[in-house]
């Protein structure tokens, strides 16, 4: 009977568009994540599983289609490597790389079919390099822009970020608290700073665009030579010791 | 008509009457009653309504206790089935014939604090806002015990509650981020050795239940186990009984209990066993290592069934995520991998606690089984 009825559902499937094939991988993508991932990530893919209350950082909340459009090439790298400093584990050892697959694909399927605003798109913004006479600080002097100055750098960042990030770089500034999840980045955290994927281009477009589904606004307001000092002040508080 | 000086006349013979009946009420105190009513149970005729007070020396002062004004039967075995106050107080070291505590030398407020110089009962009771050391009741006034008992090891008979506190609070895991002097020096949460001396035993209870209720900032989690009232009483008693200032020294502790030599005897041996009891939190073959990783962390057995805490990320697939090595990095100091965690640092592990954890933990081998899904 219930062959039956399973059959009858792949078909109706089958007439509405789709294949079975699809089907069942979602569904097994669904089995993944309800054991390996609820945990943290929550039921509803907001975050906000059983044991998010005491993690820190708090694990990510999909339910911002935002970030889930503007950085879901970034999942599966994060699945099979980890995330550093953060409770996330690689899990490279545990799933094959087709079930990581499985798994971005049914965060899309869940967060990024259902979006509000399907025509979302991040903005692409390039890190200009010091120097470059064909790309000055237009939005500042425009003048040549300079390798990034750490006690310049410091100077901006206590102008321009302690509110959420706090004098301490630590990620808990005093408005922190009120920004709820996900709460703003700990840039001291070296571990996570330092892992080969967060490239100055990141920070650069994480300063200049915000963070999309987070509460880090864009500040197209700063000249890019601010924000190369503030990528030079960040580095040089996680630099690893030789 | 009224003329003035009358009406003068009756409010001044009202005043009188007030004050006169203000008078009385102040000669009459409720343990006058009290004792009238004890000696007329008791059938004696001749006796006099007095202030009973004894004046216990501690190395500091001398405290001061009328409790036995109101409670007067205290003492008296006969009185055991008299009524609220006058009755007899029940044993307090079970299966002895004569109870080594004399009450007319040690009073009352010794075990079960208040205020023991007051003769009104909300005053003596300690029932007003602010009074440091509120009356403990019952079970709760155990934590008192230690005020004179030396504490260390041992058990003291009578003080069943407290030595299940003092259990728990090893089971689940609180010496991993609270110090205790003797017990653990944790740096992760407040420090615990004068908790009873600083706190009352209402603050305490309240703490453990909610951890927010009294600093809003604190980190520490809410624990399932707080649903359960017994086992919250049996901490905040073992807690309430932390207290620096001793009314004996250790070494004239009262005779009838003599203090144990502390007895370190840790897991030397690695094994499956001894990393399921320290996992567990429990003692393995009479060691004193402890774990309590289950008070925060949940897994899952062979059928996938998950139990234990939700605190921090489930254990399950923790050794094939991320090896061995980063596991016992990961106890001795999770600060290493994740510079805001706040597991506390387990840095008094040896290697054979730290081998017998992780031996554990790579039994758990748990996985879906991805052919029997059904389609969505």
């Amino acid at each position: 009977m219930k062959k039956e009825v399973m059959g009858l559902v792949a078909l109706l499937v089958v007439l509405a568009g789709g294949s079975v094939a699809d089907v069942d991988r979602m569904a097994v993508a669904e089995k993944l994540y309800d054991t390996y991932c609820v945990s943290c990530h929550g039921e509803d893919l907001d975050g906000n599983g059983e044991v998010a209350e005491l993690l820190d950082p708090y694990p990510r909340n999909f339910n911002k289609y935002q970030f889930v459009i503007a950085y879901k090439d970034r999942f599966k790298n994060s699945l099979l490597h980890g995330v550093a400093g953060s409770a996330m584990p690689p899990w490279k050892n545990v799933l094959s790389e087709d079930q990581i697959e499985m798994l971005v694909e049914y965060i899309e399927m869940k967060i990024v079919d259902d979006a509000p605003v399907t025509a979302y798109k991040r903005l692409r913004a390039d890190m200009p390099k010091p120097g470059d006479a064909e790309r000055l600080d237009y939005r500042g002097s425009g003048a040549l822009l300079e390798v990034g100055d750490v006690e310049r750098g410091y100077e901006a960042y206590h102008k321009h970020c302690t509110s959420c990030h706090g004098k301490l770089a630590n990620g808990k500034g005093p408005n922190a608290i009120a920004l709820g999840h996900a709460m703003p980045r700990n840039l001291i955290n070296k571990h996570f700073l330092n892992q080969p994927e967060i490239t100055d281009e990141r920070i650069y477009r994480s300063i200049l665009l915000g963070v999309a589904g987070a509460p880090m606004p864009a500040h197209d307001h700063l000249s890019d030579q601010v924000i190369l000092d503030l990528i030079a002040f960040i580095r040089s508080n996680v630099e690893e010791a030789n | 008509m009224l003329k003035d000086y009358r009406i003068l006349a009756v409010l001044a013979f009202l005043g009188f009457v007030l004050f006169a009946l203000s008078l009385k009420k102040s000669a009459e105190k409720d343990y006058i009653g009290y004792q009238k009513e004890y000696y007329s149970l008791l059938g004696e005729e001749d006796f006099s309504v007095e202030i009973k007070q004894v004046n216990v020396k501690t190395p500091g002062s001398i405290m001061v206790d009328r409790c036995q004004t109101c409670h007067i039967g205290a003492s008296n075995p006969d009185a055991v089935d008299y009524p609220g106050p006058l009755a007899a107080h029940p044993p307090i070291v079970p299966g002895v014939e004569k109870d080594p505590h004399d009450f007319n030398k040690m009073g009352c407020a010794v075990c079960h604090d208040g205020n023991g110089r007051a003769l009104e009962m909300h005053d003596a009771h300690g029932e007003y806002h602010g009074w440091p050391k509120p009356m403990l009741l019952g079970k709760t006034s155990q934590a008192n015990c230690f005020r004179c008992h030396a504490q260390e090891g041992g058990e003291l008979a009578g003080a069943e509650h407290f030595e299940w506190g003092r259990e728990l609070y090893l089971e689940k895991a609180c010496w991993g981020c609270h110090a205790i002097e003797g017990v653990s020096n944790a740096k992760q949460a407040p420090e615990l050795t004068n908790a009873g001396g600083k706190h009352t035993y209402d603050y305490l209870h309240e703490s453990v239940i909610y951890p927010k209720a009294n600093d809003e900032n604190s980190k520490m989690p809410k624990f399932d186990w707080v649903e359960d009232e017994e086992m919250v009483s049996a901490i905040a008693t073992y807690l309430k009984g932390q207290q620096v200032m001793k009314l004996r020294s250790a070494d004239a502790a009262p005779i009838g209990y003599v203090k144990p030599a502390s007895i370190e005897n840790r897991i030397g041996m690695a094994s499956v066993e001894a990393g399921r009891a320290l996992f567990a939190g429990v003692s393995y073959e009479g060691s004193t290592s402890r774990g309590g990783c289950i008070n925060c962390h949940a897994w899952r057995n062979d059928d996938g069934d998950i139990s234990g805490g939700h605190i921090g990320p489930e254990l399950t697939w923790t050794i094939r995520n991320r090896g061995r090595a980063w596991v016992k990095d990961h106890i001795v100091n999770s600060r290493m991998h994740a510079p805001d965690s706040i597991m506390p640092s387990f840095k008094q592990y040896n290697e054979a606690e730290l081998e017998s954890l992780v031996m554990y933990l790579s039994t758990f081998n748990y996985a879906p089984n991805l052919a029997e899904t059904e389609s969505l």
